[in-house]
């Protein structure tokens, strides 16, 4: 049971900023008679001007990504039309890789559902490689 | 002069002193009033009061915990001379705080917040799963709503490790209580405060050590000793907007949005 027996499971201080803030800043006593006690300007990069549209994004992703699951049983999508998808959808993965990829990707999905471009690519979604067409999701992106 | 917590009056500063905030940096020390002190500094210029003095600001604090209980004071607080943090700062504290620290002696907060990679979740909630033999629709409002079924089922996924993570924390702890909100597609698994006796730790290092090896699917960052202030009674209209600043954050959890476009949330993912 040494420290240097095992990685270190316990950290001294928070990894983020805004944890490091809610102990120092929004939990601190804040005295209130300014007579002569100040608070002096705080040059902290803003953390709090965040967007919160959080909810509707993540289920959209969350559906986007069930396609993008590797789902071990799942022999009825086997056979040709199943394998396609698949190898098409591996190369989307790449992609869309980490949190941010899938958020941009996300993002991309909105605007080009609310333009109502990509409707007709996915019309067509049994044929495999309509639906993923990354290079068409790229060119959303410039809007 | 810079003010950083407050202590009871016979609380021992570390030898040698710590450096405070400010250029030059000088030592820590107290001023004291009745039973009560103040943790200050007294640099000639106080300088910038950015993210690594907050870090240090907080380190400060740590240090003067390890020796006893304290509270932080809101960062970039300063006053003019020791006369006016007696007057402004203790005066006003003198009534309330000294029992508020005597009910957090030998006490320290641990925090711990856990999180699962979506990818993972999502295998976990899908496979098997009705829902993963449906297509994708392609309507904007029925992806929505596809999606938001899936958020469902990654929200009760959520809330069963949260239980049974509790489950075991919870009896190794004083007292306990979440940190932001939970229950919502955006939320995490578990975002929590313990607060237990310092003599307590190692057996929840132990714990939490445990709750890692078991479940290597889980990100979990636990941190501490803190000053337990999610356990604290602040006198009224000594608190800041805490209520507001931590419904933001409550509402940005880990999923997403919290790594775009600011450098610092970036550390929030590791």
């Amino acid at each position: 049971m040494t420290v240097a027996s095992r990685p270190i499971n316990r950290a001294p201080q928070p990894s983020s900023l805004a944890d490091v803030l809610d102990v120092v800043l929004d939990k601190g006593i804040v005295i209130d008679a300014y007579v002569r006690v100040a608070l002096v300007g705080i040059e902290i990069l803003t953390i709090d001007a965040r967007i919160v549209i959080a909810s509707v994004d993540t289920y959209l992703r969350f559906a986007e990504a069930v396609n993008r699951l590797d789902l071990q049983p799942r022999e009825q999508v086997a056979g040709l039309p199943g394998l396609m998808r698949e190898v098409t959808e591996g190369t989307a993965r790449h992609k869309t890789s980490g949190a941010l990829g899938g958020l941009k990707d996300t993002a991309e999905e909105v605007v080009g559902a609310l333009r109502g471009t990509p409707s007709e690519e996915r019309r067509g979604r049994d044929l495999p490689a309509g639906r993923e067409a990354p290079a068409e999701r790229r060119g959303g992106k410039k809007g | 002069m810079i003010v950083y917590g407050i202590t009871r009056a016979d609380h021992p500063v570390p030898q040698p002193a710590p450096p405070g905030l400010g250029h030059p940096p000088q030592p820590v020390y107290l001023v004291r009033f009745g039973p009560l002190s103040a943790a200050v500094s007294c640099p000639a210029d106080v300088g910038v009061l950015g993210d690594q003095e907050a870090v240090q600001h907080l380190d400060l604090l740590q240090r003067l915990l390890a020796r006893g209980p304290v509270l932080p004071l809101r960062f970039g607080t300063v006053a003019p001379d020791e006369d006016a943090v007696r007057t402004e700062v203790l005066v006003p504290l003198v009534e309330v705080m000294p029992q508020r620290l005597d009910a957090v002696d030998g006490l320290v907060e641990l925090r711990l917040d856990v999180d699962e990679e979506e990818q993972s979740a999502l295998q976990a909630v899908l496979r098997g799963s009705p829902v993963a033999d449906r297509p994708t629709p392609d309507a904007l409002d029925e992806r929505i709503r596809f999606g938001q079924e899936i958020a469902e089922l990654i929200v009760q996924r959520r809330q069963q490790q949260a239980e049974e993570i509790l489950s075991e924390l919870q009896p190794l702890a004083r007292s306990d209580q979440p940190r932001r909100r939970h229950g919502g597609a955006a939320d995490p698994v578990l975002s929590w405060a313990f607060l237990l006796a310092a003599d307590d730790v190692e057996t929840f290092d132990a714990a939490v050590a445990r709750l890692r090896r078991a479940r290597p699917e889980l990100a979990i960052e636990y941190v501490g000793p803190l000053p337990a202030i999610d356990f604290i009674e602040f006198p009224t209209g000594n608190r800041t907007s805490a209520g507001e600043r931590a419904d933001s954050f409550a509402g940005t959890g880990r999923w997403g949005w919290g790594s775009d476009s600011d450098e610092h949330k970036g550390d929030d993912q590791s």
